[in-house]
């Protein structure tokens, strides 16, 4: 069980809200999975789906307030089944959530030292208070915050810093994998360039699996292993994001990636995508890309394409499966 | 060749020809209890006819300020405005009003800068220069129809009568730019116009400020934090640190051959695919913070970052230097290629 060579498996889950207007499908039949020490990248827009995947696979969401359905594996354990105290044991030590904004969530009136221990506390006993102190300023000096800002309080860091604390907190109990929700949104360029290649040597060094969700397609695309590209609840396509840059299958992720205007390189006028996501009270039969995709023909419509894996990518499209030359077809 | 505004036959007078902004070593300082923030240090910039240029720089270098500076939502504590050759620093009344005609500001929030309590309709009337409220209604109309056009919100009657609430966010951004638009202005201030929009819907406005551009000579100022979008959008790219312009030159010269430490720093934080697999950056670079402009700084303001950093940086600021033609950088590291341009 503690040798799974799979930090997190997500099966067919599907997690819906209530609202005036009638049940939100925000997540539809997604499946996806994080192998130990990977960082995979999930992106899509807002409204996608991405937040609210990881909120109900860490059980951060939960009924009544949404419905949901499905599996999640964490370190070969399933998540669903877990008491409340087996999941509060797991919670930290296993599995850590930033979710987003953390940097912001932090207590104004605790100081950093008593927020780490704070979460020490409650999700492992066997700390003493003495050894409690020590790993705060342990994993303080990993993420390259001076160690006496430990007694300093949120509005007294930058914005950076406080993403570094908040870093820091979710290593505190050494979890396996750990999920970012927007983890360097509110932050700028060079700040954000910092976290990140911050969070990629720890890695290397620790050992965790990551999954990070963006809107920042570039960003993922160039710093994750995978990628997983959300639409409309749905994933539309998984891949190695090397090859998911040049060679991109489903029209939804070709055009994504043309909505970033590269950075070097030749300039030539690039389209974003006309139209506005689905309504995901009332969402399309077919495939929820068909309304904005030039591609659409009447199946797609009628009826939502499967994911079908081609090696080692995946894709949710009907003119990709079994068409691997469809590829170069479009531009 | 630049055509005659398409909409606006109905304004009386229709004197667009563009004219150049000059910003000249205008500083701004701003009290907050004992301390007195300096947020614009004696910034410089030049916005030609017609031109666009980006203004990028990280979060508290001063950007949003300079925008909302160069429209005079704040007046300079010190230096010069000047528009179409007047200067325009401290003008009121009469003539800041008409300044404000000529050079508009788009907000980054769509959500926040229109009034939630008033149809679109309204929200593009009160825009309007004093000179078409005295139009006759049916006139005024047709104007509003032919700027919503130009923006893309089409069918405009449907727009026109309904309120913020019930548009999208990209719907919402083009009816800001309509609304800047609706007096014909020589140019747009445009403070992160599509940071807050979807990924997929940015490129749309993008390309709206561009062929507006392309049409009518309708120059911008650009404000972004994104590289990416800045040299796709400007011809040129004036880079900000710590209330100052550091570097300034054409949009491609800035990426491709950054001169100043700081420029090089933010085009390799820059988000980049082409880079996957190509190891991993080294992240001390990217460390350090900006400068207190609540204190004094004596030299440069990037010395505390600057792995070049020199006795001479921590003593006087750089001045503005032009290394090649266009290509202006403040750093003492470009002192040689100076000489060269200067003897040449």
């Amino acid at each position: 069980m503690a040798d799974d060579p799979i930090a997190l498996t997500i099966k067919q889950m599907s997690v819906s809200y209530p609202s005036p207007r009638g049940w939100v499908q925000a997540v539809r039949d997604v499946s996806l999975q994080v192998k130990r020490g990977q960082m995979v990248g999930l992106a899509g827009e807002s409204g996608s789906g991405k937040s609210t995947l990881a909120m109900a696979a860490t059980r951060v969401l939960r009924p009544p307030s949404a419905r949901i359905g499905g599996s999640v594996r964490i370190i070969g354990r399933d998540v669903f089944s877990l008491s409340v105290r087996e999941l509060r044991a797991a919670r930290w030590k296993t599995f850590a959530f930033v979710s987003q904004s953390a940097m912001n969530a932090l207590n104004p009136v605790m100081s950093v030292r008593a927020q780490m221990r704070d979460a020490i506390r409650a999700h492992d006993s066997m700390y003493s208070s003495g050894n409690a102190d020590k790993r705060c300023e342990e994993v303080l000096r990993i993420v390259d915050v001076p160690v006496n800002k430990l007694d300093s309080y949120p509005h007294q860091l930058s914005g950076g810093q406080r993403q570094r604390v908040v870093i820091a907190l979710a290593l505190i109990l050494q979890p396996q994998l750990i999920i970012m929700d927007e983890p360097t949104t509110a932050l700028d360029v060079v700040a954000q360039r910092a976290i990140i290649a911050l969070i990629r040597r720890l890695q290397r060094q620790l050992g965790f699996a990551v999954l990070l969700i963006t809107h920042d397609l570039t960003l993922v695309l160039e710093v994750a292993d995978e990628v997983v590209i959300m639409y409309g609840g749905r994933v539309m396509e998984t891949g190695a994001s090397n090859e998911l840059l040049g060679n991109a299958m489903h029209p939804y992720s070709r055009a994504l990636i043309q909505s970033f205007p590269p950075l070097h390189g030749v300039m030539t006028r690039q389209e974003g995508i006309p139209g506005t996501p689905p309504d995901m009270v009332n969402p399309p039969e077919g495939c929820p890309f068909a309304a904005r995709c030039i591609l659409a023909k009447e199946v797609c419509l009628r009826e939502m394409p499967v994911l079908v894996t081609h090696g080692n990518r995946a894709v949710a499209c009907h003119h990709a499966a079994g068409n691997r030359t469809f590829g170069g077809s479009i531009q | 060749m630049r055509k005659p505004f398409m909409w606006g036959k109905q304004l009386p007078t229709t004197a667009h020809k563009g004219a150049p902004l000059v910003v000249e070593n205008v500083h701004k300082r701003f009290v907050q209890g004992a301390k007195i923030a300096h947020v614009l240090r004696g910034v410089s910039l030049t916005v030609k006819s017609g031109e666009i240029v980006a203004l990028v720089g990280e979060s508290g270098s001063g950007k949003s300020t300079l925008a909302r500076t160069t429209v005079r939502l704040y007046t300079p504590d010190g230096g010069k405005l000047i528009f179409d050759g007047q200067d325009v620093t401290r003008v009121s009344g009469r003539q800041l009003q008409n300044y404000r005609e000529r050079v508009q500001m788009l907000f980054q929030d769509p959500f926040a800068s229109l009034n939630p309590t008033h149809k679109v309709r309204t929200i593009l009337l009160r825009s309007l220069p004093t000179r078409a409220r005295s139009l006759p209604s049916r006139a005024r109309d047709a104007l509003l129809r032919e700027v919503l056009d130009q923006v893309g919100l089409t069918p405009a009657d449907n727009f026109l009568h309904q309120y913020p609430h019930e548009l999208s966010g990209g719907q919402r951004q083009r009816v800001a730019l309509a609304r800047s638009l609706a007096g014909k202005p020589d140019l747009v201030v445009a403070d992160e116009p599509v940071s807050m929009l979807d990924v997929s819907l940015r490129l749309g406005v993008l390309n709206l400020m561009l062929s507006l551009n392309d049409q009518y000579g309708i120059g911008y100022l650009y404000i972004t934090h994104d590289l990416a979008s800045a040299r796709y959008v400007a011809s040129r790219i004036a880079v900000m640190y710590a209330g100052e312009i550091i570097e300034e030159g054409p949009a491609d010269e800035i990426i491709a051959h950054a001169m100043h430490p700081y420029t090089q720093i933010l085009v390799q934080a820059a988000p980049d695919p082409q880079r996957h697999g190509r190891g991993d950056v080294d992240e001390t670079v990217f460390s350090g913070e900006p400068p207190n402009l609540s204190q004094e700084i004596v030299g440069c303001p990037f010395q505390f970052r600057c792995s070049h950093v020199m006795n001479r940086c921590r003593q006087e600021p750089p001045p503005m230097r032009s290394a090649e033609v266009g290509h202006q950088v403040k750093c003492y590291l470009f002192r040689d290629e100076v000489t060269t341009v200067v003897s040449d």
